[in-house]
């Protein structure tokens, strides 16, 4: 998945476990940036009576770089607070919610949101916000998505916040990839083959819970400027999250968790799936605790992918050009770790330097597309991924074909991607809930009683 | 469960009413959370409860968390102490 469960020790800890983010030029308002990390992956929706929630022990962050060094020069702080309005119940909701507010929300959380700009003192942009309920059905969350906008609240700046429950917008076929990197479409010529089957979205129906900001490109962008020019290294930021625990936690006699000691970083996500699919499953721990600035010691396994080696034992004859291609993989490193400088894409750029380091990066001066396509830049669309990532981006596809090989003629036309490189796919399409238009613009969650659990098979 | 009825439940307004009452009258159960995560800037308070950890008794440092702060003391003393402490059962 992109980042859901993709680590041993924060796969354990699904409250902490970031499982994507997004940054993207609002379409609705591209004087702004809409910056989004969800947590809390492969929720039920009926997974009650104590449903998904933030962890009132967790510190989230969003860090975006702006000085090309990969330390993070503005962060957004998010901090929750949990109560239980009435002691004598073990129910989650005490009649039907209607409004953010009703006494009826048993198990409330409200949170904090505080901005800190490198070298100087942490700016409180909010307390006590509301986060909506869970989507539990009918009869408790009637109208659940004009009760969920209720959760949409306006902050100091022109920047708006969201906190809450929300449709997961990512696909993949989990069912398949996880099954010896099976891609069903073409699993006859599987090493070990099947008939070809369309693909399943194994996260269809799921949700998450989201942290969703959108500010003025002026409050990210380097000098408090409006990026105008693509050209401008200062138009470029980098874009990652993380979820941090404090390094000790205590708990009582009465089963009481406490924590002492400063945060420790448990989760980390700019890129999708880089620790999930390019880092070695014993180094990926220490890679979630780490800050991208210190990448570089990750770097070979982006330069030489585990995956560009599988792909053709598990394909046996359908990946020749890749098998002989034996160079650094110098187009994954620009893509993912020091973005594209220029003259590689022709007008695009959003290089941020010689540091090494897993951000998303976004050209703020790339407007929206009026028509996105889903491939992104290798789609010849810049206004998408790895410019950023929008909801829309597939970005499985994107990658599964740039570790394939598509993009090494960028850097090297010398190479020529195998016939079957542009048209890999592991069959889904988004088949989750629509998008928004709108901020938060992730899809109304899906409800606990309105959904229907899946067939299992053996 | 005195404030749930059958009334409560086809009835937001009803049912807000009944819980507010109960609200102000275990205020004590409202706040889970020992720590006011809803003001994160707020002072480190002292005089609390606190964790002392030793890694590595040789090294003498004893890493004590507190609040949201970690001090590290260097005190082969302390640590020894700690160590022969935790010895005994």
């Amino acid at each position: 998945m992109s980042s859901h469960r993709e680590a041993p020790e924060v796969s354990k800890d699904p409250v902490a476990d970031n499982t994507d983010v997004y940054a993207f030029v609002s379409p609705d308002r591209p004087d702004t940036v809409t910056l989004i990390a969800n947590f809390i992956p492969l929720q039920h929706p009926d997974g009650g009576p104590n449903f998904y929630e933030f962890g009132d022990d967790v510190l989230y962050e969003i860090k975006v770089s702006n000085s090309g060094d990969a330390q993070p020069d503005v962060t957004y702080q998010f901090r929750f607070t949990t109560r239980v309005k009435n002691a004598n119940t073990f129910l989650y909701n005490t009649g039907p919610i209607k409004n953010i507010g009703d006494a009826t929300f048993n198990r409330p959380q409200t949170y904090s949101v505080v901005r800190v700009a490198r070298g100087h003192q942490p700016q409180r942009l909010a307390t006590r916000l509301a986060v909506p309920p869970v989507n539990i059905g009918p009869r408790s969350t009637p109208s659940y998505a004009s009760l969920a906008a209720q959760g949409v609240h306006a902050l100091p700046g022109g920047r708006t916040v969201f906190a809450g429950q929300r449709a997961d917008g990512f696909w993949v076929d989990l069912g398949s990839v996880f099954d010896l990197g099976t891609l069903r479409p073409f699993q006859h010529l599987h090493l070990i083959p099947m008939a070809d089957a369309p693909g399943v979205n194994g996260l269809q129906d799921s949700n998450v819970h989201t942290i969703a900001i959108q500010v003025p490109k002026s409050d990210l962008a380097r000098g408090g400027h409006t990026p105008t020019s693509v050209g401008d290294a200062g138009s470029v930021i980098g874009v990652w999250a993380t979820a941090s625990r404090q390094r000790s936690k205590v708990y009582d006699s009465d089963g009481h968790p406490d924590s002492f000691g400063p945060f420790q970083q448990v989760s980390r996500l700019g890129n999708p799936l880089v620790n999930e699919v390019l880092i070695p499953m014993a180094s990926k721990d220490r890679w979630n605790a780490q800050t991208p600035h210190g990448d570089s010691a990750f770097a070979k396994y982006v330069s030489r992918p585990e995956l560009a080696g599988l792909l053709p034992v598990l394909y046996p004859g359908v990946f020749p050009h890749l098998k002989a291609y034996t160079k650094p993989r110098a187009d994954l490193l620009a893509i993912l770790l020091t973005g594209i400088p220029t003259g590689v894409v022709p007008g695009f750029q959003n290089f941020t330097g010689s540091t090494q380091a897993d951000m998303l990066r976004l050209n703020l001066a790339v407007p929206p597309s009026s028509k996105p396509n889903p491939l992104g830049l290798v789609g010849g669309d810049a206004a998408g991924f790895p410019n950023g990532r929008r909801l829309t981006d597939d970005v499985v596809t994107i990658e599964l074909r740039a570790v394939a090989g598509l993009t090494i003629p960028l850097v090297d036309k010398s190479f020529t991607p195998d016939a079957a490189t542009s048209a890999i796919t592991d069959g889904t399409h988004n088949t989750n809930a629509a998008f928004l238009g709108h901020f938060p613009y992730l899809g109304t969650p899906a409800g606990g009683f309105q959904s229907r659990p899946g067939t299992p098979h053996s | 469960m005195p404030q749930t009825t059958r009334r409560t439940f086809l009835s937001a307004s009803a049912a807000g009413a009944a819980v507010a009452g109960a609200v102000t009258l275990a205020p004590a159960a409202l706040v889970r959370n020992p720590l006011d995560t809803d003001n994160p800037l707020a002072p480190v308070r002292t005089g609390g409860p606190l964790v002392a950890y030793v890694e590595d008794v040789s090294s003498g440092d004893v890493t004590l968390l507190v609040g949201e702060e970690e001090v590290v003391v260097h005190d082969p003393d302390l640590a020894t102490a700690i160590a022969r402490a935790a010895s005994r059962r």
